[in-house]
């Protein structure tokens, strides 16, 4: 189990995370979002033992993975960026982490080698981005790690690509019972593949919940009513926003779903309909409700 | 404890290979090159071997060891090269990504970057270099020098290294790194002798060479760690040569601790960023803006006059040159963006009132300029660059004196302490002809002083009698002359300037006989250049006589009332111009050659014996060596050539 204890990390005068703490459970796909400059990738970093916290610690069964090579062994972590040395081929990528990793899986490389279109010698530095990104992948699936993390995957993949690593990652997850966080904005991506959700803002969790928890703990509302309706009827309802087109209301209203549409019920409308919402709608509710939305983005 | 230590050293031996591997190109260039200078080496081999020269030996010694002294520079260049390339990782987001998540500790990322640079750069030097032994050494001398070189090389190699893995550790970019790599040994040198160079120019009597003699001129210069102990080692400055190799083990060490302290508290955010060592570009800054503030303010004031005037020209184009390196150096360091300026002018502002104070402070306030060691602090003096050493409390008191006086007579000359000059001798007035003939001793004595003190703590200082500024000159000739007198008639001076004949070893070693003595005998007329050759004693074997004449040449030397004159006539031959004639004494010169079985080596007296050293020149005629003396078997006028 990872858990991310009080951290906090500042660059000079700015601090990226305050005192951050949430838990992911093993074996589970956690999708990491948040707006830009949320603290994502430096939260991945930290897990991995990249940087550094100023405070708090990232621990996996207790153990803090910072200066502990025993801990990230069992960890692997593809940047936004990945790296790769100029005269770096699959190849001598691959035998530089079987080095490392004892988890290496020889078998699994020789497989994603042939599903993937890259051949093993040719220099990484000259493929594309998204080619780069596959080359990354290929050898973090062959090391069979315990926790993955990966930031921004899905950045710069054809869809058919995109397809496939959800594919692959899903397969790691089963057979290696891994513990995958995904950084992502590409919410579609993550929607089909996390199980639980962590939304950060402004250095701090703002939500951390099963991705299904999440979804129906939030709904949109569309309903046309033949009057007016009177000041504080909804005052009962916990309503994120509502946007009116003629006579169409559309309410984004976080609760029990019952309870909301009896509320509307009661109002006695002509016309009513239950929607289900998208990760991306949902990230977009939860951020309005922090005060991150298009309208005050604008307003500014 | 076995599981903390073997989590700790964890992947060392993979990282190593890796960053060995990394130096592969590095290092075929390096051995390459190395062996270019083997064919050279070869070809100059052949080309000794033809020419069929005497010293033959000696030409294939001094080719060897030249040839590893370059091989050392070159792998000095190496080893900065192959480190910023090595520990460039730290200066790309993208590979502290890579790295950072590398399961090994951050010292153990250090150390097997740092050992895997260290041996990539070792083994094509130390190879190199034993093949150029191989070929062209052949005494055991070259051979304990080649060794000793190709150490060093290897000790050189760890320090610079070490010192440019420091400070990449400390930079946020390679460029950064490389700047500071390459400035602060630059630097470092360059603030010291320009310092050196200042206080002398402003302090007459200080000796500014004496800083290139120790290890201080390379103290935080790793670049030039095995030059300089290359160049004590062909010198014979032992002292300096082991200090040099202690201080570069003791800096390697501390540099490879200091970089495992930054691997451990670095912040890897500040790759492509900013320093990690907030202050370091400010030194680095600092010491530059000296350095060339001190340049130019010396290269301003160079042959000009003594006067308060000059001390305001230093002053100004010390300011404005070390100002514009300083923003020059901002800028770079800053890459345009916006840096707080203000502290960074602060810094300047306090560097070079500092700077500029030390350097006036020194001409005053600190008392160096008249600084004369206590008589209770002094162990020895070694006056005159005939490295003869006085420990005579009375000859201590006497060169102190000569000391004052010359001190004095040169402060007053120079309208101390508003003199700024880098050639000091160059702008002033030789005082010869009438002086020298009248104080022959003062002119032609080299007024060093070196105070050899307690704790192995020395103070030197030169002056110069004959040049000086003023018209007329300021020293006290009179009162010069009358102690050099003194010193030269003392019995420890006698003792001093005849070592053979009071170190009975030289002549018969452990007691034993010289295997022969070889006696000539020459008589010089009062003019000097005209000299007799008396006859040839020839070789002796006989310990009595030997005995005799030894202790007959003491008893005379010991009883010689005007042995000042040997000073002058030992080597030292003057001219009175006002009658157009040589000065000097009639005098016999005994000639004794001799050689022992120990070391096999021939060796020669030189014995200087005027006309009263009645003991002596009876010895030789009671011996039946009367003929000898007083017949020349030929005679030589050289007046003529000089």
């Amino acid at each position: 189990m990872l858990e991310i204890k009080n951290i906090t990390k500042k660059f000079g005068d700015k601090t990226a995370l305050e005192n951050l703490s949430f838990t992911v459970p093993e074996g589970s796909v956690f999708g990491l979002i948040g707006s830009n400059g949320s603290g994502k990738s430096t939260l991945l970093r930290i897990i991995s033992g990249v940087f550094k916290p100023d405070g708090g610690s990232a621990e996996i069964d207790g153990i803090s993975t910072y200066e502990n090579p025993d801990m990230k062994e069992k960890c692997f972590f593809i940047s936004d960026y990945p790296y790769f040395y100029n005269n770096s081929t699959l190849d001598s990528m691959a035998a530089f982490y079987k080095e490392f990793y004892p988890t290496w899986d020889e078998a699994k490389f020789e497989k994603l080698c042939s599903i993937f279109p890259i051949k093993k010698k040719d220099r990484i530095i000259n493929m594309s981005k998204g080619m780069q990104r596959q080359a990354a992948l290929m050898v973090a699936l062959s090391v069979c790690p315990k926790y993955l993390m990966l930031d921004e995957i899905f950045d710069g993949l054809d869809p058919v690509v995109r397809q496939l690593i959800k594919k692959l990652i899903m397969e790691l997850v089963s057979d290696n019972k891994t513990t995958v966080i995904i950084a992502s904005h590409n919410l579609r991506e993550l929607e089909d593949v996390c199980d639980h959700i962590g939304l950060i803002h402004k250095g701090g969790v703002v939500m951390e919940k099963d991705l299904d928890e999440a979804k129906l703990g939030i709904h949109r509302v569309q309903a046309v009513f033949e009057n007016e309706l009177g000041e504080g009827v909804f005052n009962d309802l916990d309503i994120v926003s509502v946007k009116k087109q003629g006579r169409m209301m559309t309410f984004t209203i976080k609760g029990d779903g019952q309870a909301i549409e009896k509320a509307i019920q009661a109002q006695k409308p002509i016309y009513m309909e239950m929607l289900p919402l998208t990760l991306e709608e949902v990230f977009i509710s939860e951020m309005e409700a922090v005060g991150y939305d298009i309208d005050n983005i604008l307003d500014k | 404890m076995t599981s903390t230590i073997s989590s700790t050293n964890k992947n060392f031996a993979k990282l190593y290979k890796w960053a060995f591997g990394r130096n592969r190109a590095l290092m075929i260039v390096f051995a390459v090159l190395m062996a270019v200078g083997i064919v050279i080496d070869i070809q100059s081999l052949i080309t000794i071997s033809h020419s069929r020269i005497d010293n033959y030996d000696d030409s294939m010694g001094l080719l060897g060891y030249g040839s590893i002294l370059v091989a050392q520079l070159g792998a000095v260049c190496f080893s900065v090269i192959s480190a910023i390339h090595t520990f460039n990782f730290l200066h790309n987001k993208r590979s502290t990504d890579m790295f950072g998540a590398v399961p090994a500790t951050r010292s153990t990322l250090y150390f097997s970057h740092l050992l895997g640079g260290i041996t990539a750069v070792s083994i094509p030097f130390t190879v190199g270099s034993f093949i150029v032994m191989a070929l062209t050494c052949r005494t055991t001398q070259y051979f304990m020098t080649d060794v000793g070189f190709i150490l060093m090389g290897i000790v050189a190699i760890a320090a610079v290294y070490s010192f440019t893995a420091l400070i990449a550790y400390c930079c946020g970019t390679s460029l950064d790194s490389t700047i500071i790599t390459i400035g602060a040994n630059g630097i470092y040198m360059g603030v010291v002798a320009i310092f050196m160079f200042a206080t002398c120019s402003m302090i007459p009597g200080l000796v500014g060479s004496v800083i290139f003699n120790t290890p201080i001129i390379t103290l935080f210069a790793p670049v030039g760690f095995c030059v300089f102990f290359d160049a004590y080692c062909t010198l014979g400055q032992t002292t300096a040569m082991w200090t040099t190799v202690i201080w570069s083990i003791l800096f390697t060490a501390g540099m490879i601790l200091l970089g495992n302290h930054a691997a451990k508290t670095r912040k890897m955010e500040t790759a492509q960023n900013e320093f990690n060592i907030k202050w370091l570009p400010i030194v680095i800054k600092a010491g530059i803006s000296v350095l060339a503030g001190g340049f130019a303010g010396m290269t301003a004031v160079s042959g000009q006059g003594s006067s308060f005037s000059n001390m305001f020209i230093f002053s100004f184009w010390y300011i404005i040159t070390g100002f514009a390196a300083f923003i020059i150096l901002h800028l770079i360091f800053s890459r345009g963006t916006k840096v707080k300026f203000l502290p960074s002018l602060l810094t300047y502002a306090g560097t070079t009132a500092a700077a500029l104070g030390l350097l006036f402070a020194m001409t005053t306030g600190l008392g160096i300029d008249t600084y004369i060691p206590a008589e209770s602090n002094i162990n020895s003096i070694t006056f005159q660059s005939d490295e003869m050493e006085y420990k005579d409390p009375e000859n201590i008191k006497t060169i102190m004196e000569l000391h004052k006086l010359m001190m004095e007579g040169t402060l007053e000359d120079i309208s101390h302490p508003y003199y700024i000059g880098i050639y000091y001798n160059s702008n002033s007035m030789y005082y010869g002809t009438d002086y020298e003939t009248k104080y022959p001793l003062t002119f032609h004595a080299s007024f060093n002083f070196k105070y050899n003190k307690k704790f192995g703590f020395t103070t030197e200082r030169e002056y110069y009698a004959y040049f000086g500024r003023s018209s007329t000159p300021k020293y006290d000739y009179e009162k010069i002359e009358e102690l050099l007198k003194k010193l030269y008639n003392s019995d420890e001076y006698k003792k001093l300037s005849n070592p053979e004949l009071w170190k009975a070893e030289s002549i018969k070693r452990n007691g034993e006989l010289p295997v022969s003595a070889d006696i000539n005998i020459m008589v010089y007329s009062e003019q000097a250049e005209r000299y007799s050759h008396r006859g040839n004693i020839g070789l002796k074997t006989d310990e009595t006589f030997l005995d005799g004449l030894v202790d007959a040449l003491k008893k005379d030397i010991l009883a010689d009332k005007e042995y000042y004159k040997h000073k002058i006539a030992a080597g030292i031959y003057y001219y009175d111009y006002s009658n157009n004639v040589y000065i000097g004494d009639r005098y016999y010169y005994l000639n004794i050659g001799y050689r022992n079985d120990s070391n096999n080596i021939s060796e020669m007296i030189l014995v200087q014996v005027s006309e009263n050293y009645t003991n002596t020149l009876n010895y030789l005629r009671n011996n039946g060596y009367a003929s000898e003396l007083d017949n020349p078997s030929f005679s030589v006028d050289d007046s003529d050539n000089i």
